[in-house]
Formats: structure tokens, sequence, C-alpha cells
């Protein structure tokens, strides 16, 4: 059994609004496992992006825990957060808005080189460069071009670039695709399928795009409204969704066979405001299967025998 | 391809060639900005000035105070090009001289409010929070009074003289940087680019002189050029309604003055006055436009 490279207990970051606090994340208990593709998914708003960088230490979290290999890191200040940036990094969702304009390719990828103090010299700085550029496929002579000089595509693999730069254990994948066109799509995630064997990386996806985590993913989780209702193998939960806002998010997707039945209802209602969530289970004003009992307390997350664990009170939905 | 296989020789060879193709980000500007018909006119405006003002002395025979009372308000000919003024003095010369005023007190000005604005822009938009809300409340108080009607009070309060004039120019002046320098600063907080410098473990010295200024130099450097005709028409303004530079002393705005009183037997003093002011202001103005265009990378031509 692999290690546990990153885990959160009872992680919570609320947002202080004037109508009270936001729950963005709220009570979330995830473990990744050393060199697995984790997929996490949502709807837009649901927290998945706070709750990433809450773990990267980029906002600080309200309450819970997050461990690094197993140590606490959650209180890690300045020089220790420092160690951390080594450890994970971050890729991002607009290739254009996350590379400074003002920068050219040598600049943005050196920085990181630099400030860990891994490379010695201006010549290591640059062989590295080639090297990482010729990873994600490009030349040395894009070192000198300015973002706005380089395509879609081309920004995202430097935005890659840079969050290898130094080395990482841990990759963050925020949308990293959902900014570009589809064919530049597959390249990119083939990219990254590429890199992760020869660097033996830990992806943590995060998406609304529930085929593009089926494909990539080992486990998937699914978050509504700051909380994880399921979690688990990737094949388990596509082929048989077990909490009802998994059931309805998959039946959501759009079936491309017009022969084919879509499985299950798919969701209806609005997503209730984080700053106000329901008493008991987030998804009962929503849910199909709705008891008394789901309206006045929140469910856990429980073990399954097939290795997932789900947050719903009813025990009969297999 | 594995890693191992990258030829360090090769690569070392590539990057030799690169270095003969790298154009300085400087030198990519001035290609953009000699493009530029108009900002070209500016600037050989601008330049034509400059040069005027520090050969004065020897681009004419005059003394800008010599008086010659028996040749008052004489028009144009071969000894005086421009005439004379009320006390016989040549025009040409006083504006010559004139030219040194203007530069001056435009580039005092310019400093002294851009500094001051700036500063507090980046304050203001940088740390946000009852700093901003001070900053930005006190610019507003500033901005409700008509600028020159503000400025007048404050000369009128001060008394005239050159310094004074820039004073009471800058107190309002600066309002304007604040409030640019403040926006773009919370646009450019909010990029994608900044958060990513935090990923990669940036200090926040770092984030400010490495991302956020030189994004937010462009603007400030665009709002000056385009600032400097504002503040040269602003001085000249004060100095024509007689707060500003003080006679005898040759400025353009008290030139147009003094040669109001005389429009119809000398016109001269007063349109050629002015059309230097005009001459000045478009310069800058061609400048202010052109570096706009030059200074923004994502400009396509």
């Amino acid at each position: 059994m692999a290690n546990t490279i990153i885990e959160t207990k009872d992680l919570k970051k609320y947002f202080d609004t004037l109508k009270g606090p936001c729950k963005a994340v709220n009570k979330v208990n995830l473990r990744i496992k050393q060199g697995e593709t984790f997929g996490l998914v949502g709807e837009s708003g649901c927290g998945k992006s706070t709750l990433v960088r809450t773990i990267l230490k980029l906002i600080e979290p309200t309450s819970g825990q997050i461990f690094l290999d197993g140590v606490d890191i959650t209180d890690y200040k300045k020089k220790k957060l420092m160690a951390l940036r080594k450890k994970m990094s971050l890729v991002f969702q607009d290739p254009h808005s996350s590379l400074n304009p003002r920068m050219t390719v040598f600049d943005t990828l050196s920085r990181p080189l630099k400030i860990h103090n891994l490379t010695k010299n201006n010549e290591e700085t640059m062989i590295e460069i080639t090297k990482l550029l010729k990873l994600m496929g490009m030349q040395p002579e894009h070192m000198i071009r300015f973002p706005h000089e380089l395509s879609g595509g081309q920004k995202q693999r430097i935005g890659i670039a840079r969050a290898l730069a130094v080395k990482p254990e841990l990759i963050f994948l925020d949308e990293p695709t959902s900014a570009l066109d589809v064919s530049v799509q597959t390249k990119i995630l083939k990219l990254l399928n590429k890199t992760k064997k020869i660097r033996d990386l830990t992806y943590f996806y995060i998406s609304h795009d529930i085929n593009l985590i089926r494909v990539v993913s080992d486990r998937i989780g699914v978050m509504y409204l700051g909380q994880i209702v399921e979690i688990g193998e990737v094949d388990l939960i596509y082929n048989n969704p077990i909490h009802p806002y998994t059931k309805g998010l998959f039946a959501s997707v759009p079936e491309p066979d017009p022969d084919k039945k879509i499985k299950g209802e798919p969701l209806s209602g609005e997503v209730p405001s984080p700053v106000n969530p329901p008493m008991g289970c987030s998804f009962a004003p929503r849910c199909p299967f709705v008891e008394p009992k789901c309206r006045e307390e929140k469910p856990k997350l429980k073990l399954l025998s097939d290795g997932r664990r789900v947050a719903c009170h009813k025990d009969n939905l297999r | 391809m594995r890693l191992s296989e990258v030829n360090v020789e090769e690569i070392k060879m590539e990057l030799a060639n690169l270095k003969n193709k790298k154009s300085s980000q400087l030198s990519l500007v001035w290609k953009r900005f000699k493009s530029n018909r108009l900002a070209l006119l500016g600037f050989v405006f601008v330049m034509i000035i400059i040069f005027i003002a520090i050969f004065a002395p020897f681009l004419t025979p005059y003394k800008p105070y010599a008086t010659d009372p028996s040749n008052r308000l004489m028009g144009p000919s071969r000894t005086h090009l421009l005439g004379t003024d009320s006390l016989g003095r040549d025009v040409l010369t006083r504006l010559f001289y004139g030219s040194r005023i203007a530069l001056q007190i435009g580039v005092l000005i310019i400093l002294f409010e851009g500094f001051i604005g700036i500063m507090m822009g980046v304050l203001s938009g940088f740390f946000g929070g009852i700093i901003d809300s001070i900053i930005m409340r006190l610019v507003d108080i500033l901005r409700s009074f008509p600028v020159i009607i503000l400025a007048m009070a404050i000369a009128g309060i001060m008394g005239q003289g050159i310094y004074n004039v820039v004073i009471a120019l800058g107190i309002v002046g600066w309002t304007t940087y604040a409030r640019m320098v403040r926006s773009k600063i919370l646009s450019i907080k909010e990029a994608d680019y900044i958060e990513a410098g935090y990923s990669i473990g940036e200090s926040t010295y770092s984030i400010i002189t490495r991302y956020i200024v030189p994004n937010a130099i462009p603007t400030a450097i665009v709002m000056i050029s385009i600032m400097m005709p504002t503040a040269l028409i602003a001085s000249a303004t004060l100095s024509f309604l007689g707060l500003g530079v003080q006679p005898p002393i040759p400025s353009w705005g008290s030139m147009v003055a003094a040669g109001r009183n005389y429009l119809l037997q000398a016109p001269w003093i007063s349109t050629s006055a002015g059309f230097f002011i005009m001459f000045t202001v478009l310069g800058f103005n061609f400048i202010g436009d052109g570096l706009r265009d030059a200074l923004d990378p994502t400009t396509k031509h």
C-alpha cells in the first residue's frame, strides 16, 4: 500500500462576508496516496479551488489540520513554508493570466530555481530551463519570448514547466485544460501523463469536466457545497454512483449517442448559498430521496464494502 | 525523450545563437514608438523646445530683460523677427527664455505630483482597507473643487513665484495619479500570476518589485507624459491670471496676458506666445499617446 502524501482532517475555510461566514470548505477529510492521480469534481463554486489553495497554504485555513508526508503543516510560516513550496506546486486554469506579462519565459522559469537555490549560476539555470522546455515539447528559443508571443497551449506548457521547476512531489492542477481548445487539451493531458511517469509525481486534478476526470484519475472525490459527498475508485463511482448528488451529476453529462438512455435523473433546483447552508445534509433540499432525518442531521462519510466512502443517511441506495 | 538524453553541449550552442537574436525590451519599445508618425512628430517638437531652452543665449543677440523705449510695439522685421513688446523687448528672445521657465515648471510639477500620487496610489491599492479609504476620501475632497479655482486660491495665499505655482498645482494634481495607479494595482493584484508567484515561494517584497511594479510602470509613464501638457497649460493659466510667475520673468502665460492689451496694435505678442504654448503641449500630447501604444506589450502591429 502506497504512502499517504497529503491528508486533511476536518479542514475548514470560512470567508467573512457581510451576511456571515461563507463556508467555502466545510470539514473536508481527504487522503491522497503517493503516486496516484486524484480527481476532484463538483459544480462551479462548490469550493474545489478554495480547498486546493488552502492545502497549498496560499490561504490560511479557518480550522482543521493538513498533513504532508505525515507532518502537520497547518501552522507553517515563512521559512518552513518555503520548504513546502518545493514539494507542492500549482498549475492554473487560465494560462493567459497566470504568466507575468512583463517576464520572458526565461524569467518566469528561472524564478523558482533561484528562490530555492536549485541552480548555482546563470548557465546552470539556462540548461535546467532548456531541459524543462524540451520536456514540455518546446524549444530553447522560446526562452526569450514574452507570454503574449505564445499560443494558449504554449503558455499552459510554460505554466506546467514552472510548476515542475522546483521538482515537486505533488502537483495540483486547477482545471489545466478548460481554457484550451479540444485538440490542445488532448496534447496537454498526454504531456501531463508522460511527465507524471518520468518525474514520479502525484497529481491532484480539479475539474467540473466529469469525462476528463474519468480518463485521468485513479480515484475521484465528489464535492458539493464545501463537502466531500463521495470518494473512491473512479470506475466504481462512475459505473455505480451511490450518493444522490453523484447520480444527478453524472446524469447531467451530455450523452453524444442519442439512442443511449441517460442513467438516472439530472439535477434539479439551485445550489443553496454557502453562507447559509442547510442544517442537515447540504444536498437535502435538492435530493429526490430525502427523508426527515436528512434535514436534521449531517451525514458522515461512511466506508462501504467496496472501499469507497459516501456521506448519505440512506443505506439501501446501492 | 528521457531527461538524461538532453545534450548539454548542444544546448549551450543553441543558447549562444539565441543571445544574438535577443533584442532588449527598451529597443523594442523604441522601435514601436518610431513607427508611430505622430509620436515621432511630438518627439521632434519637444526636442526643438528643449534645444531652444538650452541654447537660448546663443540663438538670439538680445537679452530678455533689455528694454528699448524707442522701439516699443514694433512689428516683425529683420532685426526683431517677432517684433517687440510694450517696453521694447524682443518678443522672440522672451519666448526663447520663456521655454526655460515653462519646462522647468512643467518638470517640477510632474515630479512633485507624480511622486506623491504614485506613492499614494501604491499604498492605497496594495494595502487597501483603512489606508485606502483615507487616501481615496482625501482625493475625493480635493477633486470636488474645480482644479484651477483651488490652485488659484492656494497660489493667492502663498503668493507668486515659480515654486508656489508648482506647489499649488501639485497639491491638486497628485489625485489623478493616485486614482489611476490605485486602479491599475487593484487589477494587477487580482491576476493569477500574483498567486502563481506566491505559490512558487516569492516574498511579498518580490511580489511588489517583480510582479506588481513592472506591470504598473507603463501606466505611470504614460500618465506622466499625458499630465505634462496639463501641467503646462495650468501653469500658463496661473501666469495669465497674474498668480503665477512674476513679471519681468518671461513666461508664456504672462506674455499672452501682457499682449492682450495691445491685441489690435501688436497682435504678434499674444499670438506667438500662444503658439509656443500650443506647440509644446501638442508635442507632449503626441509623445504621451505614442508611449501608451509602444509600452503596451499586447499591442499588435
